[in-house]
Order: C-alpha cells, then sequence, then structure tokens
C-alpha cells in the first residue's frame, strides 16, 4: 500500500527588521503562517522583552513549534569572493576560508563562524577555484541567540539574507531564467543579491540607501511625524497625483519630491551593481529585479526603478511564489520574502 | 540543491550536539533499564516464584501452629481445672443421696424412738458359691437408739421391715437403759442390709 507524503512544519523564518518584525511558517511550498508587526522599540537591539511578546504573538497566530530560523545580524555579516583552491584538490577549504576571512577583515579567525559556496559559471572560475564566502562574528551571533533562546525559541539555524531570498526566488529562476537579482530596500540600507544558477554570487549593501534617508529628511523640513511620513509612503509613495486620496493630496505632493530624488541615487547604485553582474556574467541576461523589504510596497517604485533600469522589476511576493494557507494573509505583501526564504531552509541542514 | 548557510557558532552547535547525545543516553540507559528490570523480575518470580509462595505457606502454616500451641498453653489450665470438676461431679454424682434415707430414717422413727448412732458401712461379704455373682454394692446400716418401750422397738423394726429399702432387718438386742433422769428406756441396736 502506498503511503500518503507527509510533510512537517518548517521551523518559523523570524527576520528581525528596524521597524518590524517579519515571521514566517511552512509546510513544504505552504506558507501555512505569516505575520508582520511593528517592534516595540524600532531602531533599538532586539531584546528579551521583544522576543518574549513575539513568542507568545507567534502562538496565538497559528504558528507552530518553537524552532527558529534567523538571519546573523545584517550588519554584522562580512561576505567576500575568495579564491581557493577546488575542493578536489584535499586542501582544507573550510579553514582556508575562515583564515583568509579573518585576514582580510582583521579579526581573529577563532571568533569567526564562515561559511562559503562556490561560484558557479563566473568568469573568474575560469582563473581557479572562486568561492564565496559570507562570516558573522561570535559575539553578535549570541546576542540574538541568547535573547531567542531566553524567551523560549530554539534556534536552528543562523542563514544570512541572500541564501533565504534566493531559496524563496527559486521558482522564479526556474520560470524566468538563470540570474535574477533581488533588491532588499529596508528602513536603513538597500542590499543588491545577484542569484545565478539557484546560487548566490553576488551581495551588496548599500548603506544609506534605506528609505530612512528621506523620511528623516522630510521630518527634519517639515516636523512631520515619522510614522505619518511612513503611511504616505506606503500609500502615496509615487503614485501620479490623480491617484492619491482627496485628504492627503497635499502631504503626498511634499513626500513625491524627495522620494523621486532617493530612488534616482538608488537606481545610479544599482545601475553600478548591475554592470559588474553583466561583466561577471555576460552569458546570463537578467530576467528580472525582485524587489523585497518595507520598500518594495511602495506604490511607483517598483516601476520607476524598472523604467531607470530598463529592467523587469516587480515586488517578490510570497504569494506568488508559495501556496498560501489561512493564517497567512499577509503573505501578499514583499516584506514577508526574507521570513518566507527562512522558513524554506532545508529541515536536513537545521542544527 | 540549494546549500545551506549555518553561522551559528560553533561552539553552540558542539554544546548541543553534546547535549542531545548526553539526552538521547539518557533515555538509551533509562530504556535498557527498564528492559533489563523487566527481564530480571520475570526471571525472578519465573525461577523463584512457586518455592517463595510455598516458603510463605510454610511460614504461615508455622504461625498458625505457633499460635494453636499458646492457645492450648492457655487453655491448658481450664482443662485441668474443668477435669477436676468432672471428676469431682462423677465421683459424687456416682454416690447415693443418703440425705434420703436420714429422712426416711426419721419418718419412721415417732416421737418415742430416738437415734443415738448410725453407721453405714459396704458391705464386702464373699458372695456364696450358689450364689450368682452380683457386682452391686451392698450396704449395712446400723441403727441404734433409744425407744420408750419394748414395743416401741418392735414397731421401729416392724417399720423398717415394711420399708422397700432394705432387703433385710435384724434387731440384733435390745435392754433397758437410763433415760435422762429417773426415767429409763429400752436401747436397741438394728442392722439393715441394703443393696444399692
Amino acid at each position: 500500500m502506498n503511503q500518503l507524503p507527509t510533510t512537517r512544519r518548517s521551523p518559523i523564518g523570524l527576520d528581525i527588521g528596524s521597524r518590524y518584525l517579519k515571521a514566517a511558517q511552512c509546510r513544504g511550498d505552504r506558507l501555512e503562517a505569516a505575520l508582520s508587526m511593528q517592534r516595540l522599540k524600532p531602531g533599538e537591539p532586539f531584546d528579551a522583552d521583544e522576543a518574549t511578546r513575539l513568542y507568545d504573538v507567534l502562538e496565538r497566530r497559528g504558528f507552530k513549534g518553537r524552532a527558529i530560523v534567523t538571519t546573523a545580524p545584517k550588519a554584522r555579516v562580512l561576505t567576500s569572493v575568495l579564491d581557493m583552491p577546488p575542493a578536489s584538490s584535499g586542501a582544507p577549504v573550510a579553514e582556508l576560508a575562515r583564515v583568509e576571512m579573518a585576514r582580510s577583515h582583521r579579526f581573529d579567525a577563532h571568533t569567526l563562524e564562515v561559511a562559503h559556496w562556490p561560484l558557479p559559471g563566473s568568469a573568474r572560475s575560469e582563473k581557479g577555484g572562486p568561492v564565496m564566502a559570507a562570516a558573522c562574528q561570535h559575539e553578535p551571533a549570541d546576542e540574538i541567540i541568547d535573547v531567542l533562546e531566553a524567551a523560549g525559541f530554539e534556534v536552528r539555524g543562523l542563514d544570512i539574507d541572500g541564501w533565504a531570498l534566493t531559496r524563496l526566488a527559486q521558482g522564479l529562476l526556474d520560470e524566468l531564467g538563470p540570474m535574477l537579482a533581488v533588491v532588499d530596500l529596508g528602513y536603513h540600507a538597500t542590499s543588491f543579491l545577484l542569484v545565478h544558477h539557484a546560487s548566490l554570487v553576488y551581495e551588496r549593501v548599500l548603506g544609506g540607501m534605506g528609505l530612512a534617508a528621506p523620511i528623516q529628511k522630510l521630518q527634519h523640513e517639515h516636523n512631520i511625524d515619522v510614522d505619518v511620513l511612513d503611511y504616505l509612503f506606503h500609500h502615496a509613495g509615487l503614485s501620479e497625483p490623480d491617484d492619491v486620496e482627496p485628504g492627503s493630496a497635499r502631504l503626498a505632493a511634499i513626500v513625491r519630491g524627495p522620494l523621486e530624488t532617493h530612488v534616482a541615487a538608488l537606481a545610479q547604485e544599482l545601475r553600478l551593481a548591475l554592470a559588474y553582474a553583466s561583466h561577471q556574467y555576460p552569458d546570463a541576461p537578467l530576467a528580472r529585479i525582485g524587489l523585497v523589504g518595507g520598500g518594495a510596497e511602495v506604490p511607483g517604485l517598483a516601476e520607476r526603478l524598472a523604467s531607470e533600469l530598463e529592467t523587469d522589476t516587480a515586488p517578490l511576493r510570497p504569494v506568488d511564489l508559495l501556496t498560501i494557507g489561512p493564517f497567512a494573509a499577509q503573505a501578499h505583501h514583499a516584506t514577508l520574502a526574507l521570513a518566507a526564504g527562512l522558513a524554506l531552509y532545508p529541515q536536513e541542514a537545521l542544527a | 540543491m540549494i546549500p545551506a548557510v549555518n553561522l551559528i557558532p560553533a561552539h553552540r552547535l558542539e554544546a548541543r550536539r553534546r547535549r542531545r547525545r548526553l539526552r538521547a543516553w539518557l533515555v538509551a540507559t533509562c530504556f535498557w533499564a527498564i528492559i533489563l528490570a523487566s527481564l530480571w523480575t520475570a526471571a525472578w518470580v519465573g525461577l523463584t516464584g512457586p518455592d517463595r509462595a510455598l516458603a510463605r505457606q510454610l511460614q504461615n502454616a508455622q504461625q498458625q501452629l505457633a499460635h494453636t500451641h499458646a492457645a492450648i498453653s492457655d487453655l491448658r489450665p481450664q482443662l485441668v481445672d474443668a477435669e477436676a470438676s468432672l471428676a469431682a461431679g462423677r465421683r459424687i454424682g456416682d454416690e447415693p443421696d443418703w440425705a434420703l434415707l436420714l429422712a426416711l430414717l426419721s419418718r419412721w422413727l415417732d416421737e418415742k424412738a430416738v437415734l443415738t448412732r448410725a453407721r453405714l458401712a459396704p458391705l464386702n461379704d464373699p458372695p456364696r458359691p450358689d450364689e450368682e455373682l452380683d457386682l452391686r454394692q451392698r450396704y449395712q446400716l446400723e441403727l441404734t437408739g433409744l425407744a420408750a418401750s419394748q414395743a416401741e422397738v418392735s414397731r421401729v423394726v416392724l417399720r423398717l421391715e415394711q420399708a422397700p429399702i432394705f432387703d433385710s432387718v435384724k434387731l440384733v438386742h435390745t435392754q433397758r437403759e437410763p433415760f435422762l433422769n429417773d426415767q429409763s428406756a429400752v436401747g436397741f441396736h438394728i442392722e439393715c442390709r441394703l443393696t444399692r
């Protein structure tokens, strides 16, 4: 007798942003639960109070279990492309990568946790065995794990954003082509990721290119509350004036100018990153730029970037890539993309 | 297959592995301990169960025996008393009620005759050769007394002879004897035989 396939629930994918906490949980390729909640202390380090509150909320919102996969603190993750001997040579590539990362970033090798993976099909691959490595110091990793485990969670994986988003975008790669760029429009920074043949091959953090820059500028110039500005960014954004609610038209007009300036500067930075991609992978045309993070849902932003970069650009929403369960209504937003990607962490690799 | 990056510090992973290994060992140890204990218990019960039951029964019997001995010891004095009472009762019960004889005697002697002595003694005469063996006890009642006159003595003898309890009545002798101050009376001695 054939047995029905059974799939157990994934660990909870947790994306700790500076203003929002995002969580998702899957069963196979079905997103069973998703949550986005505002942080108690925006911009401050994630602490035990917030972890305890999160634990209680998740329980009520359809999440099961206490296993967590989250990301290493973004600001403390170091990435580099290293030239390594091929694994077939028998050289201790992992140890060499650790030492090389410690040397290049001037850390003690014993305080670093390093992961590395080969870069497929790049121009550099012909010269030897390039690998991409990501590293995180033990201290910040221990801090976030201690906070979560004190609240009752069990941290089973400490991933990096790039791989979590790569897993989520896997379906798009199969559909559109071998090369995909993902732009994470965060509040304080924007990250550019290049995914090639289901492998993360390039990551660049554009510091100061988050939405915080135009918001703080407007707050300073017009003395408007941050929450009001955030609302305007996400409801008016770069929409045409006719599309804005009548009562918000004046404020939307105030927001529009700085936001356009910000997007233009962002497009300029992204152009450089895309140039690098086309140089490294000349035979793999970029299929799409997927937008994730809080800025991805700013009205008109994707269209503006698509126009500036002359590339197909669209929010990368979990709802477009996964089956959605009854507790995952918030999966319609691209802000949940990273959490969903973390929830797709391979269960056989859990610690 | 997309590789998985895990930047959890190695010392944490090692500590977690150790905890899991310890937990697994504990679970396995407890499991096998339970299995071994069950097997040992089953073997012990299987191998020594009947002997133990027998020993328990023997011990119970010994205890009951001891209790019984103690009860017997407690009852022995009462038994001795009861036996003594029974023997006394039997001795008394086998004897005739001589008070009845005395009561009859007082009825047969009227106011003109008094007894000064009455003696009842068993007779141990050897049986005669022509007599059938008679195991009944024979007695002789000797009556000595005084009567107002010879005629009165005769009436007493007559009454005794008429009494159904005597086998024979024999006036052994009579004689005149002083009685009180100036009066005289006829002394008599009568032997009566009776069979129980």
